[in-house]
Parts: C-alpha cells; structure tokens; sequence
C-alpha cells in the first residue's frame, strides 16, 4: 500500500432539504484503485462532485496529500491534481477532439508538459489519433469515453475520478474502459471508480466501498467485497 | 433600377453592415458566454466614436492611428467592467446582469451629453470626402476603411477563438461552464476575456463610425438595436455569422431606403428581426440545431 492520498471523513451534504450524505468517509492510497459502488441514487455521483468542489459539504473533511480541499473551487481542486471525468463524459461537444485534449492540460501544474502528455494519452488511446480533428459531439458512445478519460490525463492528475465510465457503452467498449483503467493502474494512476457495474469495478479494485441511502455500508478489499454474500444478494442478483 | 444603381447600393450596404457586424460580434462573445445581450454595446461604441473625435480635435491624432491606444484602452475598460460590475452578480442569474447592463447604457448616454453636450459630432479630414471611383461605382474612402477594419477585427476574434489555448477555454466555457471549471478553467476570467472581446471591438467599431458618419450620445441604443437584429439573422454564438448578419442587415436597408425611404427601411429590418426569430430562431447562416451536433 503505497502513502495515504486522499482521506475523507464525516462528510454530510444536503440538496435543499434533502440529506444525500450522511458522514461519509473513506482514504485512499497513492497507486491504488478504490471503487464505490451501490445502487442508484444512493450518492456515489454526490460523493465524487464533492471532491471535485462542484458541491461544498456541510459538514466533514477531505484531505487530499496532506491539504484540506472540502469546499474549494473546483478549478482549485483541479489544480492540485484531482481530476473528475463526471457522468455524461464532459466534453466540449462543438470542439475537436484535439482542441478537448488541448483544454485537459489548462492547469498550470500540467500546461509545460502539455505536448509530452498529448503523446502519451494518444499512445493509450490509439483510437483517437485519426479522429483528432473530428469535433467531440461527432464521435460515438465509446470513443467519447475514451476522450474523456485522455482529457482527464491529459491534466496529469494524481487522483484520476471516473463517475460511471461503463454507462450506455457496449460491452466490448465497456471491456476496453476497464483494460485501460487497469493499464493507468500499472503506470501509477491512482483512480477512485464509481460503477453501477459491480462485478467489474470491485473486481479491478484494490479497496472499494459500499454506499447505501448515503451512508457507507461497508469497505474492504475489492476481492472480499466482490466474495460478500450480502453484496453479492443485494447488488449482483442478475449475475448468479 | 439600371445595374450600376444596384451594385451601387449593394457594395453601400455591405460597406456599412460591417459596422453593424463588428458590434454584433462583440454582442455574441458576450451573450456566449453570461447569456446576456450587453444592451450598452452600442453605447460603448458611441463612447470609443467620442474618444477619437477628441483626440483627432484637441491632439490632431489620425482616427485609424487612433486605434493603437482606443482598442487596447477598451480591451482592458471591458476587463475592468466586467470585474468591477459583472463580476459579483454574474453568479445570480442573468437579470441582474441585464439590468446593470441597461443602467450603464442610460449613465453612459446622459454622461456624454452632459460633458460633451448632445449635439452631433463627426470628424472632418481631408479624407473623409474623398471617394475611389471604379467604373460608375463610387465607394467612400472611410467607408472601405471601416470595412477592413471590420474584416480585420473578424479574423482577429476568430484567429484568438480557434488558435490560442486562451480562446478555446473562452469556447469551451460557452459551451459548459460546469464542465470548463472541472478541467480548471475559471469562470470569472473566461467572462472577464469575452467583456474583453466584446469592448475591443466596440472601440474598433467607435472608430470606424467616427469616420464615417456624424454621431450623439444617443445613437449607441439605436446601434445596439440594429447589432441585436445582426445577431438574430446570424445566429447567436458564431462570429462569422454575427459579421454575415451584419452585412446582409446592411444590404437590406440600404435597398430598402432606395426603393422605399429610410423610415421604412428600419421598419423593414425589425420586421426582418422578428420574423426570423419566429420561423429560424437560430439564424439564417448556422446549421440547424441538431444538425451539428448529437
């Protein structure tokens, strides 16, 4: 296990009146894959659009390598080097394919090494190469994944999250998402999955948690939690 | 109508509408961005038209000269607009930037009346009569001037939107705010960058109108009306389709002034307005909405 990266604690959220979370806490370290997984509704998504700084909690902490980022700007969270591919991918749909990768590097921290980081997420996704000057919205369900988690990288992030990247992608892109996310693991990416994609996303993870109405219901390593008979019931009836 | 009479008004027209495309360009940056039609364009544009009249009255300074300090000087005036009055307000939705744009359209306008007085202005040079002759065509030497100035400005914004990193966040923020702050591009500069745009042109645009016809402190709501109904026919959002609008704005009302009278001719263009805000409500030169886009 590598140095405690990310660590969440206690965090509450409210929509309104409504409570999304209730003290929801986790840590993730440097290297590893973390899945939150549950059903939908459940908050995974409010989870990861917190961390991101798109909604400030009401209470509870995260600390991201040592500095205190629960209800900071996102573009300052961005800066930091946590970068959220959020549901619905995120592009720029009238830009290129190019011009979107172009923007992932806009953070300071990440723009000198921009020309290297082109090549490099052109070399993992070799698909995009010939579509570069494509505009985004033009390109089909798989391949605008694939952009997104390019542009993402392109940011160079320590902390890469990806909210549902298998959603209303056909299984053998689903397939190819998931290849590549253990591939960004072997380089040192660490990344914290939200899935409704159960078996997968506790099956690539190192840990991973369960979220229930708001609340953590369990954490543990993805294999315990992939072998859980309560899960196994609760999430992946289809799938016996 | 021989055929020289109507190449005649057609290149007026053209010549013209420039002016109304460069505000209109200024007006779709600003309105891609906070979604809102900067109402005092027009009277920016009166304000730059008042900078170069005095600089050429009280410093002799040659108006197209003038440019090198007006349009710096407005590009970093709709800076400070934007931070100064925007800025705050911006994040409560878009009436409240409305308003403040319509009240700094009734300051500017009484301001200059009051310091300057009401009275028309223009600028008399050597040059301003003199006109280039082809065949039996005369085109005004401002004029053509105004519409390079335009095309210029044009290539310019477009050059800025498409090549540097700067201008596509400004795109890419258009498109998705939300979106353009998770890959760290922040809100505040991308509207302070279009108020930028926005106001750089309205000083080229100041300039050009300086030139080329006598103006007041209340023709700026006047020239933000004809831009609004520029944009209309071009579409929101596409700089080249604002400038189109503009142009072909231009045509119709110096056709229109011909064959019918000027008092038509604006009649004829807010109906124009308003008709194709009913049947092609995204402008006459843009794709169809879900044409370009899934």
């Amino acid at each position: 296990m590598g140095n405690l990266l990310l660590d969440v604690s206690g965090l509450d959220v409210f929509y309104g009146g409504a409570q999304a979370l209730h003290g929801v806490g986790f840590k993730i370290y440097g290297g590893e894959v973390f899945s939150i997984i549950g059903s939908n509704g459940a908050g995974k998504t409010t989870v990861l659009k917190t961390l991101a700084g798109l909604i400030h909690p009401s209470s509870g902490q995260a600390i991201f390598d040592g500095t205190r980022i629960d209800g900071n700007s996102p573009v300052s969270i961005v800066d930091l080097g946590i970068s959220l591919v959020p549901e619905g991918r995120g592009l720029f749909l009238g830009l290129t394919v190019k011009e979107n990768l172009e923007l992932g590097a806009f953070p300071m921290r990440s723009r000198p090494m921009a020309s290297e980081s082109l090549a490099w997420v052109l070399g993992l996704f070799p698909i995009l190469t010939p579509l570069r000057d494509q505009v985004a919205g033009r390109l089909s369900g798989g391949e605008q994944q694939m952009l997104a988690i390019a542009r993402a990288l392109m940011g160079r992030p320590r902390l890469l999250m990806l909210d549902e990247p298998s959603l209303g992608l056909a299984p053998f892109v689903v397939k190819t998402v998931f290849d590549i996310i253990a591939h960004l693991k072997g380089q040192g990416v660490t990344v914290l999955l939200v899935e409704q994609n159960i078996h997968q996303a506790l099956k690539i993870a190192d840990r991973g948690c369960v979220i229930k109405t708001g609340r953590v219901a369990m954490t543990g390593k993805g294999c315990d939690l992939l072998t859980d008979p309560d899960i196994r019931k609760a999430y992946m009836g289809s799938l016996q | 109508m021989t055929l020289a009479t109507l190449l005649q008004l057609l290149i007026n027209g053209v010549l013209f509408g420039t002016m109304y495309g460069i505000a209109a360009i200024g007006l779709s940056v600003i309105f891609g961005m906070m979604h809102i039609l900067f109402l005092a364009q027009g009277t920016m544009i009166v304000l730059a038209a008042y900078c170069c009249y005095w600089l050429f009255e009280l410093y002799g300074m040659n108006p197209y000269l003038s440019a090198l300090v007006i349009v710096p000087a407005f590009l970093l005036l709709g800076q400070a607009l934007y931070h100064g009055l925007f800025r705050r307000v911006s994040v409560s939705g878009v009436f409240p930037s409305l308003l403040i744009a319509f009240g700094l359209m009734s300051l500017l306008e009484n301001l200059i009346s009051v310091l300057w007085s009401p009275n028309p202005r223009a600028i008399v040079a050597d040059y301003s009569g003199y006109s280039i002759s082809l065949w039996v065509l005369h085109v005004s030497f401002t004029r053509l001037m105004a519409f390079g100035m335009a095309m210029l400005a044009a290539g310019g914004v477009t050059l800025f939107l498409k090549k540097t990193l700067l201008g596509k966040a400004v795109r890419a923020a258009s498109e998705n705010m939300e979106y353009a702050m998770l890959v760290g591009i922040t809100p505040h500069r991308a509207n302070g960058v279009a108020f930028a745009i926005g106001m750089g042109l309205a000083g080229l645009a100041g300039i050009a109108t300086a030139t080329v016809y006598p103006f007041d402190p209340n023709f700026g709501f006047i020239f933000s009306l004809k831009a609004m109904i520029a944009l209309a026919l071009g579409g929101m959002g596409s700089v080249m389709g604002a400038l189109a609008g503009g142009i072909l704005l231009g045509a119709i009302e110096s056709f229109s002034s011909y064959v019918f009278s000027s008092a038509w001719a604006d009649a004829i263009g807010y109906a124009l307005f308003l008709m194709v805000l009913m049947f092609k409500p995204e402008g006459l030169f843009s794709p169809s909405p879900n044409g370009n886009r899934k």
